[in-house]
């Protein structure tokens, strides 16, 4: 189901209703959330529920057996046995077919004919996000920083949360467990209602037109357009990319204070990053975090020599890349951001300064960071290799006059980049004043914002997936 | 508790609309797509008049009739084509109603639908109005068994969602129609405003005309290698292939709903078939069918096999459109009872029933 569709709408009053009926009893409400994040996932395919069960119950097999034994020797061996379920899982589904054509390739130019089976594989919705999260609480458990949950119910409604189930935010256990002890719904706060028209606005009046009339027809025929349509196309990108995730994440955070949970937030403005490790403080924050915490510090972090540092960097970038899509662009694509990375940390090591830069030297850094990043976005969104180079080559063609920049396209860039610089930090400070309003002002709000989303988005350009959805 | 309590405020003031929405009257005809605000300005906008013959149906009507050529032929005759993309026979009601209501009309001449799967019917959900709901609950309700919901079967789904549209579009449009008839109001010309919307394709929201468009590649050639089944035989008449999608609880409610507003104002309602390229007929249980509702004309199809005289597969053009404009035109004129291949569904229907 998705948070566009207006089936969810009465879904989600249903749920409300039906956590405000188990009001004071945990289990009911963690029953009401579990059927309700079931019937969410189940919309799309019912059977691929199946493997939220599993990856669930798995990893709260682990985190109770870690929990009984002591010996160092069977604690590894458990927590191979989550790594090897989750990683399996995803593994097949995600990457096998990937493995094993990248392989057929390798093979047949090396001269060698090999007759590999084709694996046709469905990608389920959100499988990388829910084996991650899955996998956080075993890796704490494992780590102690987290005593092993108790109960199944909470357990499993933790896993399958259907706010940020199959987009993130990644919650780590040890923030979402706690919160689902007690009346959890007691503690809901109507401030989320502008969280998720913020996020549904930012979704279909400007992520899904900036794709509709920039980036899909830049990307799809790269050769159709001069220099001046190619850079307005990856702009486009850039902005839509984020508006689109970031407005999930929205969504998912006011879903979560609507039934009483506070999810992390996932992005701080990211494109006004001075510096690349900035970029990725403020950048899907809950993904860079578990990369940061499960992954980078356990190869050692920063309190390594400089030689094993690159290298940790690259290691990790490069596995994020791997992370959002079984494609050698979106590998190129993290091992770019690693290079960058690097290449700024040795450039700040060579650089040290002590007191803040001058505001013309952020400025420029904001600068050189946007247009490094928007470039990589340009692997990222290519379908292949041959697409992104052809992209590349079409930026330094002036052999095409401009076509894309019409009113409409460059309202709404414009319309993106003052969200972008003016709402994203103002938007929690709205929520709050919005949450202390009477609720029959608040009703009325909500009746005029599903009017003007219910009937201004156009369908042709808005009946759009989240970008997201595909990882 | 307090985003319950708000959301309930919201339902309350959507709820509130509804009577306010249908006395104001601004609930009627109005869709996001140059050809509905064209049908908007010339149903509701525009002052009552005597309309002889209007068409309502497909694309495939949209290209089929030809008014000015009415006009030409049959002198003093008023027809209007209001034949739209996105069509079923829910929307063919909401046309007729507000234009039954608005406005003198002779003869209602609806198409047979002939695609499947007739549903979704697009921009229709923008033309709900409450009235409509509980009908559309029930068939929703009597075309999902148990089994289908403990399933999550797809179909059931389906249905979920174009209920749960028809109900957003009902309770959440009228600040969008307030808004607009304001602009109108402000602009100070209502109908200009929506004609102007109209004229953006520049053809007064019509699609561009189908004789200036390419078929498709190989088209022509392919249609005159594989040459069409007719002339149908006597004995049979209607040819083989797949089973056209029959009549359903949706078509019976809106079918009925048609004719009871069609003896209210005293209109004639005919239905009418639009040839495809080698499509079969109607059967005779879906000729029967509509015949329960009013006439069914069928134009002489003989004369329709010609590659020229479609566009595409779904579409008449040029010459074809002429020769099913005036062969409906004449049929409206002299009675259905003229046509040949009414005679052979009536034979057949006889035939039928002396056998029993």
């Amino acid at each position: 189901m998705l948070f566009t569709e207006v089936v969810f709408a009465p879904f989600l009053i249903a749920t409300l209703v039906a956590l405000a009926l188990a009001r004071g009893r945990n289990r009911g409400q963690l029953g009401v959330l579990l059927v309700a994040s079931y019937v969410f996932y189940g919309w799309w395919d019912v059977s691929f529920l199946a493997l939220i069960v599993f990856s669930s119950v798995l990893d709260f097999g682990v985190g109770a057996w870690l929990g009984t034994t002591r010996a160092p020797g069977r604690r590894r061996a458990l927590l191979a046995l989550s790594l090897a379920g989750n990683l399996g899982l995803l593994g097949y589904f995600k990457y096998a077919a990937f493995f094993v054509d990248s392989l057929a390739e390798a093979l047949g130019a090396l001269g060698i004919e090999a007759h590999l089976p084709t694996l046709e594989v469905i990608l389920p919705v959100g499988i990388s996000f829910y084996t991650f999260q899955s996998l956080s609480y075993t890796l704490d458990v494992y780590f102690r920083r987290l005593e092993p949950e108790p109960s199944l119910l909470r357990f499993l409604a933790y896993v399958s949360a259907f706010p940020q189930l199959v987009a993130g935010p990644i919650v780590r256990a040890r923030e979402l467990l706690p919160q689902l002890r007690g009346d959890f719904f007691a503690r809901s706060d109507s401030a989320g209602l502008l969280f998720v028209f913020y996020g549904l606005a930012k979704k279909l009046f400007l992520a899904d037109p900036l794709g509709f009339h920039l980036a899909d027809r830049v990307f799809r025929n790269p050769g159709n357009f001069g220099s001046l349509d190619t850079a307005l196309g990856i702009y486009g990108y850039s902005f839509q990319i984020f508006l689109d995730f970031s407005a999930y994440s929205d969504i998912a955070v006011g879903l979560g204070l609507l039934l009483g949970l506070r999810l992390p937030v996932n992005f701080r403005t990211p494109y006004a990053a001075p510096n690349p490790v900035e970029f990725w403080r403020r950048w899907h924050i809950t993904l860079s975090t578990w990369f940061r915490d499960y992954l980078y510090i356990p190869l050692g972090g920063n309190r390594v020599g400089t030689a094993r540092l690159a290298l940790n960097l690259l290691v990790v970038m490069t596995v994020a890349g791997l992370w959002h899509g079984a494609a050698w662009t979106f590998v190129l694509w993290g091992l770019v951001h690693g290079l960058a990375l690097v290449a700024y940390r040795l450039w700040r090591d060579r650089h040290p300064r002590s007191g803040p830069p001058s505001p013309v030297r952020r400025w420029l850094g904001i600068l050189v960071t946007f247009h490094a990043v928007s470039l990589a976005w340009v692997l990222f969104r290519a379908p292949d290799l041959l697409t992104a180079l052809h992209v590349f080559s079409r930026l330094a063609a002036f052999d095409a006059p401009p076509v894309l920049a019409d009113a409409t396209a460059c309202a709404t860039l414009a319309a993106a980049l003052a969200v972008h610089a003016l709402c994203e930090t103002r938007v929690e400070g709205w929520s709050r004043r919005f949450g202390g309003l009477p609720a029959p002002l608040q009703g009325a709000c909500v009746y005029v914002a599903l009017a003007v989303l219910f009937l201004s988005a156009r369908q042709d350009v808005s009946d759009r997936l989240f970008i997201y959805f595909q990882f | 508790m307090k985003s319950l309590t708000a959301l309930a405020f919201a339902a309350g003031i959507a709820l509130a609309m509804l009577p306010l929405r249908a006395w104001t009257e601004l609930d009627v005809l109005w869709a996001p797509v140059n050809r509905w605000l064209w049908l908007r300005s010339e149903i509701v906008l525009s002052p009552p008049r005597r309309i002889d013959w209007a068409f309502t149906g497909s694309s495939m009507t949209q290209s089929a009739i030809r008014p000015e050529r009415i006009a030409a032929r049959h002198p003093g005759t008023v027809a209007y084509n209001f034949a739209h993309f996105s069509w079923g026979h829910d929307a063919d009601y909401w046309i007729a109603e507000a234009l039954l209501e608005r406005h003198d009309v002779g003869t209602l001449v609806v198409e047979i639908p002939r695609v499947a799967p007739r549903e979704p019917h697009g921009e229709t959900v923008n033309l709900v109005n409450a009235s409509a709901l509980p009908g559309e609950l029930r068939i929703a309700a009597a075309e999902v068994s148990a089994r289908d919901v403990l399933r999550y079967d797809p179909a059931f789904k389906r249905r979920l969602a174009r209920v749960c549209r028809y109900a957003g579009s009902a309770l959440f449009s009228f600040p969008r129609h307030l808004l607009e008839r304001l602009a109108a109001a402000v602009a100070g010309r209502s109908l200009e405003y929506a004609g102007s919307w109209a004229d953006w394709e520049g053809h007064a929201g019509f699609a561009p005309p189908l004789e200036d468009r390419e078929p498709p590649a190989g088209f022509r050639e392919r249609q005159r290698a594989d040459p069409p089944p007719l002339p149908v035989r006597p004995a049979r008449p209607f040819v083989a292939g797949a089973p056209e999608p029959q009549p359903g609880p949706r078509d019976e409610l809106y079918l009925g709903r048609l004719r009871a507003l069609a003896d209210a104002h005293g209109t004639r309602l005919v239905f009418l078939h639009v040839p495809r390229w080698r499509k079969r007929l109607p059967s005779v249980e879906q000729h029967r069918f509509y015949s329960r509702f009013g006439e069914v004309i069928l134009a002489d199809l003989k004369r329709l096999q010609e590659p020229e005289h479609y566009a595409d597969p779904l579409h008449l053009q040029g010459e074809g459109t002429n020769v099913f404009t005036d062969d409906v035109a004449r049929l409206l004129v002299e009675g259905t009872e003229g046509s040949p291949f009414n005679r052979l569904y009536r034979e057949a229907r006889d035939r039928e029933a002396g056998d029993r």
